[in-house]
């Protein structure tokens, strides 16, 4: 399979010259085509930063990323952005969606920068609105929808340009156990239907035994690896559930 | 979907946000327009006819103004695009390059500015009208003002403005080009940065700004600012500037850490919460509440001089010009002419009339400590009068009389215009005046503050022995002048009008080449006094005005933009327990220091300034700075409660 990210020697610091906080100390990740990964760990692992530094968004103190065999440390702004609009879909905690546009715009937000064809984009938006649920409140504003069905949006947003890698930093926080469900139940879709590559970040083992692979993460490093191969979700749960709580020495509350 | 159609969604769904600056961008449109308009005026430049030394000073003024302008749209512009980081950030992640975003916000940027240039020469069309009628209303000049559309004026406006806009959109462009993407996803969780107060930065600040008092209120009596006046303002205002910035920039914390010290005090719930967001707030506010209370400070400076100019002139002008009419007299049949006029008209009888001589007396001023201005204007001579003459004009003037003085004395009168005089000023001192008889050296007595004369530039008056004049006489120039008092001289313009023709009609006598101006009247040198003080209370009034709602709408942008961010924190309040009614008092609290204190650190500073400049010009500021602070008070009392109303609603809702 082909390799969609793959990141190594990943170092990140924050902080003045004074005062140096390492918060990733030597990260090495690698993702494949059509994989749905999680990554786990308790606060201040340095899941987040490792997620915008993948995305574009933040650049590592040194290491190297090539998504899609593209080495995307060093490239300059205009690049970065063709890049970002070609290759990269992101969802966050708090949806990001303009309220000044109806669900529909922005979906296709993406394609009006890629500047794509009237008819292909409204075929996709309708296709993809139908595949997530929320075909029908297609013509709302933002503030006329639930939380669930506005990080649906979101999710059909990342996946309207067909980008290689969608980019997900704690998708459910903000969603009840239902509206999760059904979001996550979305990213199985669109990972098995469209092949999309997900990586997700979240500290909820709920919607990590959703992926096929979670990483975790523990003081900036990699700490272990659980694949979920043939096995179903329960099982799976209950893995993350046990490695969580060695990770947190007890203290990590999952329930 | 292109982005156009973004574009203008996104204006159509923020029409709110983008009101506040497209009203930013009017407003300083309308001031710079209404005020260039006054310029163009066509009737308000005939009103000035003889007095086009104002033309310079509206150029000026419009030439600050339009720094102002770049001032304040470059800000609003800043303070707009910075509130749009999120909308920004989510097209930069969707892929919008910054190219294409900061092209996109240009355009939106020359649409609204386009907008706003348009509404704002339309309402500065009827500002404009309103504000000549307020002009000649206190130039005192009665016209009925047309409203008339300006072509000079739109073109200048629109020159200044595009060219303003233009820099202020490329700005906006570059700005776009400096946001990190990063930040959009850090700015929730933000970490303030503590600091620690330093007493030296507080002694210091305290220091800098004691020492300009200190400088400014001792400059009446000191050697180095009598020589350097404007160098030593330049420096003091430089160091009140400096000083003021630390004491809010550096020192503020250090005030407030030492309230926060007072535990008991301290612990008080509106205090607690107050003070600890006021550290944060002054120090990251300290350059702007700089610049609010320098612009509150000057603007109250020049509008308390300028209003104080015009109250002391028209209030002292009987001083400087003491007769209704001075006319000197020319031939028999004008004098009976002007006679018959005077006494002819009824509704102002004449209250006194007299006819006199004196002598233009070429003389040396060389001895006198201070020589007076009028003894160079009038070709280094002097107007001498005899103590018989005085004597006679001191009775119907309501002055002491003067006892007889020896042939070698003179007393000397004068009374400057603008400045302070001494009493005892070249008393003991010697003059030598020159006759057909030689030089004649006399010794000032005494020193009168006052004029004799109603003309505008009041000739150094000398008063002899009644002997001594006679001697005099031979071989100079005798001048005869008529001084006439009415009742209600004030209102004396019809009668004045009637006079100048009779004057006008008549030729100057050759051998008053030397004299001063033929024809002299209260009610012109008044109008005169009107008019240019009349000029200057209405620009710096204007400019007080534009500076008042500049500074107030930079803190109440301000004050909203940290309320919408401190959203969360005021709902967690509420949350815990604090009754909305408490909330508000808390945010008035805070928006009531950042109102309160650039406004006292400038009246504080006007009021140095002008008492400094009240020692050293001998003018009374007392009342008219009074009234100006009032108002100005009054006027910010309205901004504070607007501003915590808006935010009110904003995090209370």
């Amino acid at each position: 399979m082909e390799i969609v990210v793959e990141a190594k020697g990943i170092h990140k610091v924050f902080g003045t010259k004074t005062n140096l906080i390492p918060v990733l100390e030597g990260v090495d990740v690698t993702v494949h085509e059509g994989e749905f990964v999680g990554i786990m760990g308790p606060s201040g692992a340095g899941k987040t930063t490792l997620l915008n530094i993948i995305a574009t968004i933040d650049q590592p103190t040194s290491g190297s990323i090539r998504i899609d065999g593209t080495e995307i440390t060093g490239m300059r702004d205009e690049p970065l952005s063709e890049f970002r609009r070609s290759n990269l879909g992101f969802i966050f905690q708090d949806y990001n969606l303009l309220d000044s546009l109806t669900i529909r715009e922005n979906i296709m937000l993406p394609l009006a920068f890629a500047n794509q064809s009237y008819v292909t984009t409204d075929l996709k938006v309708n296709e993809i609105a139908e595949k997530l649920g929320i075909a029908p409140i297609l013509e709302r504003y933002p503030f006329e929808t639930s939380g669930g069905q506005k990080q649906r949006t979101a999710a059909a947003r990342a996946i309207i340009h067909n980008p290689k890698l969608v980019l997900a930093d704690e998708p459910t926080g903000a969603l009840d156990s239902k509206a999760s469900m059904d979001l996550l139940t979305a990213f199985q879709m669109m990972n098995r239907e469209y092949r999309t590559t997900i990586l997700m970040v979240t500290h909820d083992a709920f919607a990590a035994s959703f992926c096929d692979r979670v990483i975790f993460m523990k003081d900036g490093r990699l700490f272990t690896e659980l694949v979920k191969g043939d096995k179903d979700r329960k099982w799976f749960f209950d893995q993350l559930v046990t490695t969580l709580s060695s990770l947190g020495g007890g203290r990590y509350d999952v329930i | 979907m292109t982005l156009y159609d973004v574009v203008l969604k996104n204006l159509k769904h923020n029409i709110g946000k983008y009101a506040i600056y497209i009203a930013s961008l009017v407003f300083s449109v309308l001031i710079y327009f209404t005020f260039v308009s006054l310029q163009y005026n066509e009737q308000i430049s005939e009103a000035f006819g003889r007095d086009d030394k104002m033309g310079p000073l509206l150029s000026v003024v419009s030439v600050l103004l339009a720094v102002f302008m770049i001032v304040f749209v470059w800000y609003s512009n800043a303070f707009f695009i910075t509130n749009r980081k999120q909308e920004i950030g989510l097209y930069s992640l969707v892929g919008g390059t910054k190219k294409e975003i900061g092209r996109m916000l240009f355009y939106e940027n020359v649409c609204l500015c386009l907008l706003a240039l348009g509404i704002g020469i339309g309402l500065g069309q009827l500002f404009s009208t309103f504000f000549s009628m307020i002009l000649l209303k206190v130039m005192g000049i009665s016209l009925v003002v047309h409203f008339s559309i300006n072509l000079g004026a739109v073109v200048q406006t629109a020159f200044v403005f595009g060219a303003i806009m233009l820099i202020a959109s490329l700005h906006g462009y570059l700005l776009v080009y400096r946001f990190r993407l990063i930040e959009l996803f850090q700015a929730k969780h933000r970490v303030q940065t503590q600091w620690k107060p330093s007493y030296l930065l507080a002694v210091l600040a305290l220091g800098l700004i004691g020492a300009a008092y200190w400088s400014l209120l001792h400059a009446y009596n000191s050697e180095s600012w009598s020589k350097h006046f404007g160098r030593n303002m330049t420096l003091a205002l430089i160091v009140l500037v400096a000083g003021s910035y630390l004491l809010f920039h550096t020192s503020s914390s250090f005030f407030v850490e030492l309230w926060q010290r007072r535990k008991k005090a301290y612990y008080r719930w509106k205090n607690l919460l107050t003070l600890t967001q006021l550290k944060s707030r002054l120090k990251s506010n300290g350059l702007l509440l700089t610049v609010v209370s320098v612009l509150n400070g000057m603007t109250l400076v020049a509008f308390g001089f300028a209003y104080t100019m015009y109250f002391n002139t028209m209030q002292t002008l009987d001083d400087h010009v003491p007769y209704s009419y001075q006319l000197d007299v020319q031939s028999v049949e004008m004098n009976d002419e002007i006679t018959k006029v005077l006494y002819e008209n009824k509704e102002h009888p004449v209250l006194f009339d007299e006819t006199f001589d004196y002598l233009m007396v070429p003389g040396t001023a060389e001895g006198l400590d201070t020589v007076p201005g009028g003894y160079f204007y009038y070709e280094e001579s002097f107007a001498v009068l005899p103590v018989s003459t005085y004597n006679l004009l001191a009775e119907q003037l309501g002055r002491n009389e003067m006892n007889p003085i020896d042939a070698g004395e003179t007393v000397m009168l004068g009374r400057n215009f603008i400045g302070s005089q001494h009493e005892e000023e070249n008393v003991g001192r010697t003059v030598e005046l020159t006759g057909e008889e030689g030089e004649f050296s006399f010794r000032v007595v005494e020193n009168r503050i006052e004029s004799l004369f109603s003309y505008d530039v009041q000739p150094s008056v000398l008063i002899v022995d009644n002997g001594m004049y006679e001697r005099l006489i031979k071989g100079n120039a005798v001048m005869t002048t008529r001084v006439v008092t009415v009742d209600n001289q004030l209102e004396a313009e019809a009668l004045t009008e009637d006079l100048r023709t009779v004057i006008a009609s008549g030729e100057p006598k050759e051998d008053y080449q030397r004299a001063p101006k033929v024809f002299y009247s209260f009610t012109d040198s008044y109008q005169t006094a009107q008019s240019i003080y009349g000029l200057l209370v209405f620009v710096f009034g204007f400019m007080g005005l534009v500076f008042l709602i500049a500074t107030g709408s930079v803190i109440y942008f301000k004050t909203l933009t940290e309320a919408a961010e401190d959203r969360r924190r005021y709902e967690i309040l509420r949350k815990i327990g604090l009754s909305r009614r408490k909330v508000k008092q808390v945010i008035a609290r805070q928006t009531y220091l950042l109102f309160l204190l650039p406004l006292l650190v400038g009246i504080a500073h006007s009021c140095v300034i002008l008492g400094s400049l009240s020692k050293v010009m001998d003018i009374q500021f007392i009342y008219p700075v009074s009234i100006c602070i009032a108002v100005y008070t009054c006027l910010y009392w309205v901004y504070y409660k607007m501003t915590v109303a808006t935010a009110n609603k904003l995090v209370n809702p």
